[in-house]
């Protein structure tokens, strides 16, 4: 079991990238990767080994729910905790979450000060 | 008497009881003598250990010996230097060899006698090599020799340098040998050059043996070892030695055990003596498990101590035996004992149940005696003189039932309630009981200090679940013995038989009350009464139902149903029995109804019947029915007049057309024009109605005139219409001739009398004109005089009675000719209105059946003619004929019966009958109130009468040159034409038909006309006749209904919503064109079909259902082309015809469904929008609020958190709006399940405890029980959280918010209660609006997003409940909303 360090976040909003960035990378002393697009993060996803990747899941182009399919062909996203980042909530639509096979949902829009602690949790649920 | 089972029981106790005690002592001394035994065993192992010991220790002693003096005499330096020398000399050198062993006896052979002395052995010295003997010290004359060397014994201690002992069995004979060897210290060390070996024999200590251990002893020895023959044969043991002789006889007798047993002891008897055999087995063989070469045995007289142990074995018998018959009668008196007390118990109990049942058994006595007499029998038991039934009321003690052997006590005694011990009885849950009261707690009572009653045993009485009194027994005497509790249970039985007896008496007091009360209600209120016994038919009537009838009830005894349906009106019989059936099959609650009863002088009451049945018998049938039974004639004749008055007035207004009858409006506008105004001014009513006023109908000249008239006199100006009013504003009524102008400009002298019209209130509210034709009406008034003398003439020559009876039951006389006296020696005056007496009674009896012929006619409208006998007053009969016929109106019923009566006892018969036909036809003809006519088969008018006349206008003259086909509507022509055909043809004798006049202004006049062919002797058609009545006025008015009808449907087909009527089975019967534009279908498709066709959803069984909400609804429609479209839809019911019928009245409302959900649509894009840069922000200020980009300044950290502040609302109220839009859409996912509500409530409350905390409010729940709710859990977190969060909010600092649970029957519903201002009035209606808060100063200062309550309501409607509130401004506010509770067998 590795140490959680490394996150990649895919955020096509410019705004919510910078804070998360902040709040993952102040509060929570990891080291972020920000991608605007799904296209970004496929490209980065091999390079940066990622302990854990962050989804939004409307984004233009390619959705996260996308994204994720395509990052599973290129990492073992088995291995690699995925929690998506919506504001969509509703219990049937958490489930079609999970199905598609990400660990964690949070919940948009989310307390910048709690986000590295709701990562952290997400990540311990599926390594312990 | 049957066999009491308790001996049978106890015997078996007793058997068993004996029977476990014997097995249990059986098994004890059992037990005890194993234990002597095994204790005799163990003495007896021990003395033979003993012994065996003693011979060990011999041994090993005489061991040790041997081995000490083997390595004594080894340790001889000189011995061990003279044997080295022999071992170094050559064997032949036999000189030197006896030299050394010479030297060597001599300094052995001393010692070895000396020692011989303590006692005797024999002494070896051998040579290393082969263990040759080199000197037997003993036996010095043989030597050399290798024989004994060849012992292992020996062999081994020479090779291994040890001494060693062991014991040696050789020549019958057992010893101890034990060798050591010899050695020289050397250069090199010690050196082994021979050995020195000792034999010493066993068998001579045995004597000693035999006296230290007081013991036989014998050596036997194995046969097979001593002769070293191999064991393949059975050992064969010989007796070696013997101490005593008793072992060689015994070894004879083979009572020895088997050497090869081993160590093993026994007892041998031998002539009465008793000895313990202990042998042991001497193991010198070299090989382990092989028998033994020797034992020895030893044996001892144990005689005595056997003797002691048999004793006490016996001993030890008969001590268990005594111990198990000592229990045995402990066991015996035991339950003698306990039977005794058992049977003395039950004897108590017995007698206890005896004065109960004697005590319940005393039904037979008045209440009152019997509680005496019971208690008399509780005294009994108690044995104490003294028993009492007192009642208590507040602080009085009242003696109800005493018995008292003098006359301490009386009933109706009544004490201060302190002073009695009842006092404390009363206070007692139970019993309460003293046996001497000198040393109980209470001997300072007061009652005490009274009475001295020593003893005491009482408790309290309850009646109908409340203390009432007390019941006590006591005595002067003080009690020896403690009251036990069969006593005690015997009292509280007693006292609740009291009870119940005290209750039944009150309930039978209070029913004879209600009994005496109801019958006496009964009484005054004049009401019969019957009680029917509907299987057996048994009916019970009371006086007054007698009375009622004018009988005295002794007078109908014995009464049944029968005596009922005796009285009972014929035809009031079948609907009577039919609503009885319907009441039995519980259609109705109450048989009510009104029936005629025949009363004893033969007239007819009306009765109000009501009864209810009361009972049923076990087969469900009707059993018992009660009822009564009211006299309401009276005021069933105020009725009938009443009914019959309006009736009158009904068909006053109605007939009458010859007076015009003109109401208008206080402004003069004419509001009623009758059917004479019409005819005497020749307008229609719709053209005056509304549209006119009288002035019209007058000469301007005489209205002008009259105008002067009135404004001289009264010195004002009047003009116009005032002229008429003038007079009339004060209520009184003004009659003058005026002159009408008709229509046609004719004019007509009328008598005009005006009334003013006022309300309740005395307000006028129009005025009332009655105009008559004074010109008409005196011709009329002379021609009814003419008509009336000439008919009076007419009659007063008839040779006979002319009659006109009414149609009543009676068939009373309304009009008779005089006539009749001549004929029946009757005067007219006793017959009119059946005076003195009916016609019916003059007829001969024998033909009274004649008459009744006469109905069947007058039902067929046929005339009747009948010949029977009247009865003359004389005496004498007279044979009279009467012929007559009906009149009836136009609805066909009957009014009058018209007749001639004639004697045909005389001559002349058929002359009289055919003039008398000749001028009743004439005279009817001419007065008949309808129009009549002859009309010939050609139709010309031959005679007609003149209201045929008045009605078509014109004169008689001028109609006799019409005929009836000119002046018939040319559309009624033909029909008419073809009836007269089948007339003639003879296929109908009559025909009626509507059918329209011309008159003589051309004007279409509605009639009736009935026409009849007359045929003359020879069956040839001779004229018509014809009856033609006027109906315009009917006419008009259904014209009127239709064009209202059309007016109707055109409104209903301009309207924008469909409209639909139902039938009551919601079959479509009208579909306006709104509807076929919006279904699609037209009138004629969808007519009688069902509405399910159009709006599938609804059912017709629901239809009712859907009128009883009264909302409109939203359904689903369905167009023609199999379109469905959403669709709003109001129900309503009305009754139309005596028939329901349903209006559904339907609006097409997609479009405004597509309207609503592109602004919910744009509703949810743009608040989802705006969420994302919300993020952001928010997001930002958390991180620099939060200081995870390191410390803020001060001035900027509190702007910071005003912006945070309102960025989290501004997110708050997206995410409201975004939730009222799914709510509102109905994507919102409720997940409801079956939850316990207490459990809930408290999170909530937890969860909003912070939040409250920044308010200092406290939250705090009241819920004393738990219920189960169908909901959503997070929802309804979310509906909590809002009121409760509303509720902090808006409570003042301190204050408390209660949060209570209660139920209301299937609901349940929860409160939130504030003690903030409350809310405004003004506000009540819009509180649940989205964006809507009290005050928007408050918005600003409260925080919210005033879609809160809003979305609780959706929340709370979705889970089936209801939300509202209550408040009183400045006095807080209680929101609550209800939900439905979970069924406990719901599963």
């Amino acid at each position: 079991m590795t140490e959680l360090k490394r996150i990649l976040h895919v955020e096509d909003d410019p705004s919510i990238q910078a804070v998360a960035k902040v709040a993952l990378e102040a509060v929570g002393g990891f080291q972020v990767l920000s991608c605007a697009s799904g296209q970004e993060a496929l490209d980065q996803v091999q390079g940066f080994a990622p302990d854990f990747i962050l989804l939004d899941v409307m984004m233009p182009g390619m959705d996260g729910p996308k994204t994720l399919e395509l990052i599973g062909q290129l990492v073992d996203t088995a291995r690699i905790p995925v929690a998506f980042m919506t504001a969509k909530v509703q219990p049937d639509e958490v489930a079609h979450y999970h199905s598609l096979g990400a660990h964690g949902v949070i919940i948009k829009p989310f307390d910048p000060m709690q986000l590295a602690a709701q990562v952290r949790q997400i990540w311990n649920q599926r390594n312990g | 008497m049957t066999t009491n089972p308790r001996p049978i029981a106890i015997r078996w106790i007793v058997i068993g009881g004996s029977l476990c005690l014997a097995l249990f002592f059986a098994f004890l001394g059992r037990q005890a003598l194993h234990e002597r035994e095994a204790l005799w065993q163990l003495q007896m192992n021990k003395q033979a250990e003993a012994q065996r010991l003693a011979l060990q220790s011999v041994q090993h002693g005489l061991r040790e010996r041997a081995q000490l003096l083997a390595e004594a005499i080894a340790a001889d330096a000189w011995v061990a230097e003279l044997v080295r020398q022999a071992s170094v000399l050559p064997m032949d050198d036999q000189g030197d060899l006896t030299r050394i062993r010479n030297q060597l006896y001599t300094r052995l052979a001393p010692r070895w006698r000396n020692m011989q002395v303590h006692r005797p052995f024999r002494l070896y010295v051998h040579l290393q090599d082969d263990a040759r003997i080199l000197l037997r010290v003993h036996e010095p004359q043989r030597f050399g020799d290798t024989q004994e060397a060849m012992r292992p014994l020996l062999l081994q201690a020479l090779r291994t340098g040890d001494s060693r002992a062991e014991l040696n069995l050789a020549n019958n004979s057992i010893g101890i040998r034990a060798a050591a060897p010899l050695l020289i210290n050397t250069q090199n060390g010690q050196r082994q050059v021979g050995a020195i070996s000792v034999a010493m024999d066993m068998l001579e200590d045995l004597p000693q043996l035999d006296r230290d251990l007081g013991a036989g002893i014998a050596l036997l020895l194995n046969a097979a070892a001593d002769v070293g023959k191999q064991a393949d044969h059975a050992p064969a043991w010989r007796l070696i030695q013997q101490t005593r002789p008793q072992a060689q006889i015994w070894l004879q007798a083979n009572l020895l055990p088997s050497p090869s047993e081993g160590n093993s002891q026994r007892l041998l008897e031998d002539g009465g003596q008793h000895y313990l055999l202990s042998q042991l087995s001497m193991a010198t063989s070299p090989q382990p498990g092989a028998p033994a070469m020797a034992t020895v045995l030893t044996w001892r007289d144990v005689s005595e101590l056997y003797a002691v142990h048999e004793r006490d074995k016996r001993w030890l018998v008969v001590k268990w035996l005594l111990a198990w018959c000592g229990a045995e009668a402990l066991l015996m008196i035991l339950l003698r004992a306990t039977r005794r007390s058992t049977q003395r118990l039950m004897q108590r109990q017995q007698s206890a149940l005896h004065a109960l049942n004697e005590i319940s058994a005393l039904s037979s006595l008045s209440g009152k005696e019997q509680l005496r007499e019971a208690l008399r029998m509780g005294a009994n038991y108690f044995d104490m003189p003294l028993g009492v039934i007192g009642m208590i009321d507040a602080d009085h003690y009242r003696v109800l039932v005493q018995v008292c052997p003098d006359t301490q006590l009386e009933d109706g005694q009544t004490f201060a309630l302190n002073e009695t011990y009842c006092s404390l009885a009363y206070a007692q849950d139970d019993i309460l009981s003293i046996e001497r009261m000198a040393s109980s707690p209470y001997r300072e009572h007061a009652c005490y200090a009274r009475f001295a009653l020593e003893s005491y045993i009482g408790t309290a009485i309850w009646v109908d679940g409340r203390r009432v009194g007390t019941l006590a027994f006591c005595d002067q005497q003080a009690r020896d013995r403690q009251f036990d509790e069969n006593e005690r249970e015997f009292l509280r039985l007693f006292a609740r038989w009291v009870g119940a007896t005290l209750e039944r008496e009150q309930q039978q007091q209070a029913r004879q009350n209600l009994l005496e009360r109801l019958a006496s209600i009964i009484e005054g209120t004049d009401v019969g009464t019957w009680e029917w016994n509907v299987q057996s038919g048994a009916t019970v009537f009371n006086e007054r139902w007698a009375q009622m009838l004018g009988y005295r009830l002794e007078e109908l005894q014995p009464t049944s149903v029968e005596t009922w349906k005796h009285f009972c009106h014929p035809d009031d019989r079948e609907p009577s029995e039919r609503m009885l059936r319907r009441h039995f099959a519980g259609e109705i609650a109450f048989y009510d109804r009104q029936i005629r009863m025949q009363h004893r002088d033969g007239r007819w009451l009306w009765v109000q019947v009501r009864g209810r049945l009361s009972s049923r018998d076990e087969q469900g049938r009707p059993l018992l029915m009660y009822g009564t039974h009211t006299d309401i004639s009276a005021a069933r004749q105020r009725e009938d007049a009443v009914i019959e008055a309006r009736a009158f007035l009904q068909t006053v207004l109605d007939s009458a057309s010859g007076v015009a009858i003109i109401a208008t409006d206080p402004n003069g506008l004419v509001t009623l024009f009758n059917s004479g105004a019409e005819r005497l001014l020749g307008y229609s009513s719709d053209a005056v109605i509304g549209q006119m006023t009288p002035e019209r109908f007058h000469l301007p000249s005489e209205i002008d005139a009259r105008a002067q008239q009135l404004s001289i006199s009264c010195g004002h100006p009047v003009s116009g219409f005032q002229v008429f009013t003038h007079n009339v504003r004060n209520g009184e009524s003004e009659t003058r001739q005026w002159t009408y102008l008709h229509k046609d400009g004719g004019q007509r002298l009328v008598n005009l009398t005006t009334n003013a019209i006022f309300d309740a209130s005395g307000q006028i509210t129009g005025f009332l004109g009655i105009a008559s034709d004074i010109s008409a009406l005196q011709q009329a008034t002379r021609a009814l005089q003419q008509s009336e003398s000439r008919f009076r003439g007419l009659v007063a020559n008839l040779p006979g009675v002319v009659y006109r009876c009414a149609n009543d039951s009676d068939w009373s006389m309304r009009y008779v000719s005089d006539e009749i006296l001549s004929l029946t020696g009757y005067p007219p005056s006793d017959f009119i209105d059946n005076r003195v007496r009916s016609f019916s009674s003059i007829v001969h009896p024998d033909d009274l059946p004649i008459t009744y012929l006469a109905n069947d006619s007058i039902a067929r409208q046929e005339t009747f003619e009948l010949t029977y006998r009247l009865r003359h007053a004389d005496g004498h009969s007279v044979w009279v004929r009467e012929k007559g016929r009906g009149e009836h109106d136009a609805q066909g019923r009957l009014v009058w019966v018209d007749g001639f009566i004639w004697d045909i006892s005389e001559r002349k018969v058929m002359e009289d009958d055919l003039r008398l036909s000749q001028q009743l036809f004439s005279s009817a003809f001419a007065t008949a109130p309808q129009g009549m006519a002859l009309v010939a088969i050609d139709g010309r008018w031959l005679e007609v009468n003149d209201e045929l006349c008045r009605m078509l206008g014109y004169s008689r003259e001028e109609m006799l040159a019409l005929d009836f086909q000119r002046i018939t509507h040319p559309d009624d022509l033909g029909a008419d034409l073809r009836n007269i055909d089948d007339l003639l043809a003879g296929r109908i004798s009559a025909y009626q038909m509507e059918k329209r006049y011309l008159d003589k202004q051309g004007q279409v006049l509605w009639v009736l006309l009935s026409s009849a062919l007359v045929r003359n002797a020879q069956g040839q058609p001779v004229h018509l006749v014809a009856q033609i009545q006027d109906f315009s006025d009917r006419v008009a008015a259904e014209r009127a209904i239709r064009e209202r009808e059309h007016y109707l449907r055109t409104l209903l087909d301009n309207v924008i919503d469909a409209i639909v009527t139902l039938d009551d089975e919601g079959h479509i019967e009208n579909f306006n064109h709104a509807a076929e534009r919006i279904f699609a279908y037209s009138q004629t498709e969808v007519a009688g079909r069902d509405i399910a066709t159009l709006i599938p959803g609804m059912a017709s069984d629901t239809l009712r259902h859907g009128c009883a909400s009264d909302q409109i609804r939203e359904m689903e429609g369905l167009r023609l082309g199999g379109e469905r479209f959403p669709l709003e839809l109001a129900m309503s019911q009305i009754s139309h015809q005596g028939q329901v019928r349903f209006i559904a009245v339907i609006r097409d409302i997609a479009e405004r469904k597509r309207i609503e959900q592109m602004k919910n649509e744009f509703v949810s894009t743009v608040s989802h929008e705006l969420r994302t840069p919300l993020t952001a922000i928010a997001g930002s200020l958390g991180l620099i609020n939060g200081g995870a980009l390191g410390a803020v300044p001060q001035a900027m950290a509190h702007m910071l958190s005003i912006a945070e502040a309102n960025s989290q609302r501004l997110s708050a109220l997206i995410n409201d709006l975004l939730d009222m839009e799914k709510l509102v859409a109905g994507k919102m996912h409720f997940d409801l399940q079956r939850r316990p509500l207490k459990p809930l409530l408290e999170l909530a409350l937890l969860h909003n405890q912070p939040y409250a905390d920044q308010h200092q409010v406290r939250l705090e729940l009241h819920a004393e029980h738990d219920v189960e709710v169908r909901v959503d859990t997070q929802r309804l977190a979310q509906v909590l959280a809002n009121l409760l969060s509303n509720a902090a909010k808006f409570s003042p600092a301190g204050a408390v918010v209660q949060v209570s649970l209660e139920t209301m029957g299937d609901k349940l519903r929860v409160n939130v209660r504030d003690h903030g201002p409350g809310i405004p009035a003004a506000f009540h209606s819009r509180i649940f609006a989205k964006f809507s808060q009290a005050d928007a100063g408050d918005t600003r200062q409260k925080g919210g997003t005033g879609l809160g309550l809003a979305i609780c309501k959706e929340i709370i409607e979705r889970m089936h409940g209801r939300i509202g509130f209550n408040s009183v401004p400045g006095q807080g506010a209680t929101f609550w909303f209800e939900l439905p509770r979970v069924d406990e067998s719901e599963t």
